[in-house]
């Protein structure tokens, strides 16, 4: 029964404290429901048992003192054990003298009706200066680095939530909030390519080993070497899409355009990726009648790739 | 049968049609004031609900029947309908009410707020709580203490006409130009402080000062119940003889007489920020966003055991009635609930984890709120143990009781998720929170309400209502009830988010979207459902099978007064012999002992006369 089994409905996890937080999930799903079915199974046996027959009088019980303690205290020692076995994953996350040092990045993210905006603090890792990059719903990280996030909000009250990062944080007008996370997964696809293909690529021109076709479940991506099909990958894809297949050299960016993911087709060291890292940040908190829709986007990349893209903005 | 009541009080009280129905002072008439009102006020919350389903389930599609507008007659244009709208926010000549707020019938998302915040707005202050507070606190506290009436009756009076003028101004912010306010039942600030931010202007305004002038209401209830219930007890009614819905709400009302100043005056700094230009919920201006948020829950998280408590106390008074016996542990069911309403005042902040509050509070709310979990479970163990070695008579109040039982664990076991801090970080604003508080606050108090409603019908209006209309009502809410809000969980740790228009805008959601049809599906079912309340209720005031005086053979002092029950309630005030919940007593000759008749001796035939202190 999927349906009662709710951990099987969590997004999959792509940060490093992200298990904590499944695991306390999970236990608390498994004290909760063993306590739901204990309980509904005492009142199913109860109502059948002591329901209204001719004869039969209800016991004259006004209670028992030992049952009273042996319940208080047990509810007692559950909910005191959970929250000192908690207390210490939320310390990790929000705590900011607990955060892991050395970022890869640091990014102010700044909520507003209705854009995330995203500042770069540039080489000289100040605010403020000219060498600052402004980006808008577009939050680019590497992989498997720690992330050091400033969040702040223009107007109102936003909330920057990642699914996947299972990391929720409000965005407070006039203050600056710090979180952090690690992502440690940045691509969904892999596949080897020969040599030829890999030449195709480096010369800019998409392969004719490279099919790319539409069907009624989405995008199919075909890779052939020498006429043979070497291995294929669907891209499922939201109902009565388009897409727009887009071109950067030897890469091309697919867009599923009604809901804006996105998936990048690439070439790297002799292996062809297939990016689908591009993770939703929604924001949580209502903050009006934009709020439906306000959305940004968390591309995470490889350390190389994320090194490319610094470079591409601060050459040097 | 009590016939000496009748003669006694009948005749000097002849008042006209409006001393006697519309601003009454008799305690009785004004908690049927306050049922009606809830029950009306419950359709048109529970209709702005439903016309939020139609647009989570099919995202932008126009409505039934509104939708079949004549632009989208015209046109039939749909999708850009609410593009255009996007665009022309903020022009003003603006054509219809209905063109404003549906344009080409699909839900404007500016409307969509709206609904969702006054959904709640209502279901809290304007249903749960006049029908929990008002209805049944004004007519059980004085029957069941066994007074005459309230100890302020004109303040009384004055509390269910200031509750009227409430609703007026609320129910007014709807047709104010910028619509109707759209920050949420919880108003958040600077969205729900500065007029720009949300384009709505009046709406909001309105908002503050009805939930200013429903508080008073509240207050003035407040006051009369806890100097009544202090003061006015008949000779014998100890505090441990009395019933636990008195119990319940005697601790409610010392909670809504300390929390509601709290929030009038947090409202009136909203009000300031709008109107006078201040700013103490302005960062700019020196103020702080989370001022408002601290200020809100430190009122409202006392107000969800306001909604909860007296439908616990009411659980507990039928529980015992149809398993015809005592209740399981009646003292510690006094002190869970004064427990609750102790750790009521110092959890708020779990509804502030990531709010951007210093983490270490985050750390320390977590422990308190846990905490809560110990009464909840005293008192549903307690429950459980009434049940144990009973003789259950499975009548509408019964059933309905026992889905309270059942409903209120799966809400309480589900609020352990959001109590534990780092799993709120995922679950917070999501779905997982609306499954949770319906399931407190619709599985809980809606139910006992439901139960409430057909067990005190009889005293009410001298008539029974329909048992198998009830019964069919009880089922078809019970199993729609589930079917709306059980997959809201799943919604939840799928982590869509509340309050969006729109899901199918999000490609994470997009395989879940089954369930908002799902959910849509049997929201429609529940709604129809209770016009069959509504039904019951209308047609048994009237039509109803002429009651009896103890109909369901309970031992509580309402039920010692004559039915219909006479202006000044009791012949002579009763004298009380011992605790409420005195069935199938050993040795006694019939399974209930009132709290009238001395225990154990069991006097038969007619109740024994007052006590000598009487009059």
């Amino acid at each position: 029964m999927k349906w009662l089994n709710f951990p099987a409905w969590l997004p999959e996890n792509v940060s490093t404290f992200g298990q904590g937080v499944d695991n306390l999930f999970i236990l608390i799903y498994w004290i909760t429901s063993i306590v739901f079915l204990a309980v509904m199974a005492v009142l199913v046996v109860f109502i059948v048992k002591y329901r209204f027959q001719e004869g039969r009088k209800a016991e004259y019980i006004e209670g028992s003192t030992t049952l009273e303690i042996v319940w208080t205290a047990a509810t007692t020692v559950i909910v005191f054990g959970l929250a000192m076995l908690s207390l210490p994953q939320w310390n990790k996350i929000k705590f900011p003298s607990q955060f892991p040092g050395n970022p890869g990045a640091v990014v102010q993210v700044n909520g507003k009706q209705f854009n995330w905006d995203m500042t770069y603090p540039g080489p000289d890792g100040e605010w403020g200066t000219d060498d600052d990059l402004q980006l808008e719903n577009q939050l680019h990280v590497p992989v498997n680095e720690v992330v050091h996030i400033r969040l702040t909000a223009d107007d109102v009250i936003h909330s920057f939530f990642v699914p996947q990062l299972r990391l929720k944080q409000d965005a407070l007008p006039g203050r600056f909030i710090n979180m952090w996370f690690e992502a440690t997964k940045d691509y969904t696809l892999r596949f080897d390519i020969d040599s030829k293909f890999q030449s195709d690529l480096d010369s800019g021109t998409i392969s004719t080993g490279l099919l790319l076709e539409f069907n009624s479940t989405g995008l199919r991506l075909e890779l052939k070497s020498e006429g043979e099909l070497e291995n294929v990958a669907e891209l499922l894809l939201s109902d009565n899409t388009t897409v727009s297949v887009e071109e950067q050299g030897s890469r091309w960016l697919i867009t599923d355009v009604p809901t804006g993911r996105k998936y990048m087709v690439r070439k790297e060291e002799g292996v062809l990726n297939i990016y689908s890292n591009v993770y939703e940040i929604p924001c949580a908190e209502l903050c009006g009648f934009g709020h439906s829709g306000m959305l940004g986007y968390l591309t995470v990349h490889t350390k190389e790739d994320y090194a490319a893209w610094i470079n591409e903005r601060w050459p040097e | 049968m009590n016939d000496h009541a009748h003669e006694s009080h009948d005749h000097h009280h002849e008042e006209s049609f409006v001393r006697k129905y519309i601003f009454s002072l008799d305690h009785k008439m004004i908690g049927k004031q306050f049922l009606i009102f809830g029950l009306i006020m419950f359709m048109v919350g529970g209709g702005l609900a439903l016309l939020f389903r139609w647009q989570l389930a099919w995202p932008d599609r126009p409505l039934p029947i509104i939708g079949v507008s004549k632009t989208y007659q015209e046109t039939g244009e749909l999708a850009t309908a609410a593009d255009r709208k996007w665009e022309e926010r903020y022009d003003d000549d603006k054509e219809t009410w209905l063109e404003t707020n549906v344009p080409g019938g699909v839900i404007d998302p500016a409307f969509y707020n709206s609904l969702f915040t006054m959904h709640a707005t209502i279901m809290v202050f304007f249903v749960v709580v006049p029908l929990l507070v008002g209805a049944f606190g004004n007519f059980l506290i004085p029957l069941m203490i066994g007074t005459r009436d309230m100890a302020f009756p004109v303040l009384n009076m004055l509390s269910f006409w200031s509750n009227m003028l409430g609703t007026i101004i609320m129910m007014a912010g709807f047709f104010v130009p910028g619509g109707h306010a759209a920050a949420g039942w919880t108003g958040y600030a600077p969205l729900s402080s500065v007029v720009d931010l949300s384009g709505v202007n009046w709406g909001q305004n309105l908002w503050c000062i009805s939930l200013i002038v429903m508080g008073i209401s509240s207050l003035m209830g407040s006051i009369n119940y806890i100097t009544t219930i202090i003061n006015m007890r008949a000779p014998g009614m100890t505090w441990f003889r009395l019933p636990l819905a008195i119990w319940a709400l005697f601790i409610v009302a010392i909670l809504l007489l300390l929390a509601f100043p709290v929030v009038a005056s947090a409202l009136a700094l909203i009000l300031f920020d709008r109107m006078a230009g201040t700013s103490f919920f302005l960062a700019e201006g020196g103020g702080d966003p989370l001022l408002w948020q601290h200020l809100f829950w430190f009122f409202a998280h006392p107000e969800v055991y306001i909604l909860i408590l007296p439908g616990m106390g009411m659980a507990s008074e039928m529980l015992p009635v149809f398993a015809r016996k005592p209740i399981f542990g009646y003292k510690s069911m006094v002190f869970a609930m004064i427990a609750i309403a102790f750790l009521s005042w110092i959890v708020w902040g779990h509804h502030m984890f990531q709010s951007g509050m210093n983490p270490a509070l985050g750390a320390s709310f977590m422990t308190t709120t846990m905490l809560i979990a110990v009464p909840s479970a005293i008192k549903t163990f307690n429950w459980l143990g009434t049940l144990h070695r009973a003789s259950i008579r499975f009548t509408v109040p019964m059933l309905n009781t026992l889905a309270f039982v059942s409903m209120f664990v799966i809400g309480g076991l589900s609020g352990i998720y959001m109590a534990n801090s780092p799993v709120d970080i995922y679950i917070h604003d999501t779905y997982y929170i609306v499954a949770h508080i319906h399931y407190v606050v619709f599985g809980g108090s809606v139910f006992a309400i439901f139960g409430g409603i057909f067990y005190w019908f009889p005293k009410m209006f001298g008539r029974h209502m329909n048992a198998a209309l009830g019964k069919i009502h009880f089922w078809l809410s019970f199993i729609a009830f589930n079917g709306v809000f059980f997959p809201m969980h799943i919604l939840g740790v799928g982590g869509h988010m509340r309050r969006i228009a729109n899901p199918m805008q999000y490609e994470y959601l997009q395989h879940m979207q089954w369930i908002n049809v799902f959910i849509t599906v049997f929201a429609f079912i529940l709604g129809a459902a209770q016009i069959l309340l509504l039904v019951n209720v209308f047609w048994s005031i009237f039509r109803g099978k002429v009651a009896e005086q103890n109909p369901w053979e309970a031992t509580t002092l309402e039920w010692y007064a004559p039915t219909p029950v006479p202006h000044g309630n009791f012949g002579a005030i009763p004298q009380v012999h011992h605790g409420p919940y005195e069935y199938s007593v050993p040795g006694a000759e019939k399974d209930w002992t009132p709290q009238t008749e001395p225990n154990g001796e069991a006097a038969h035939g007619e109740p024994v006369p007052a006590g000598a202190t009487a009059d």
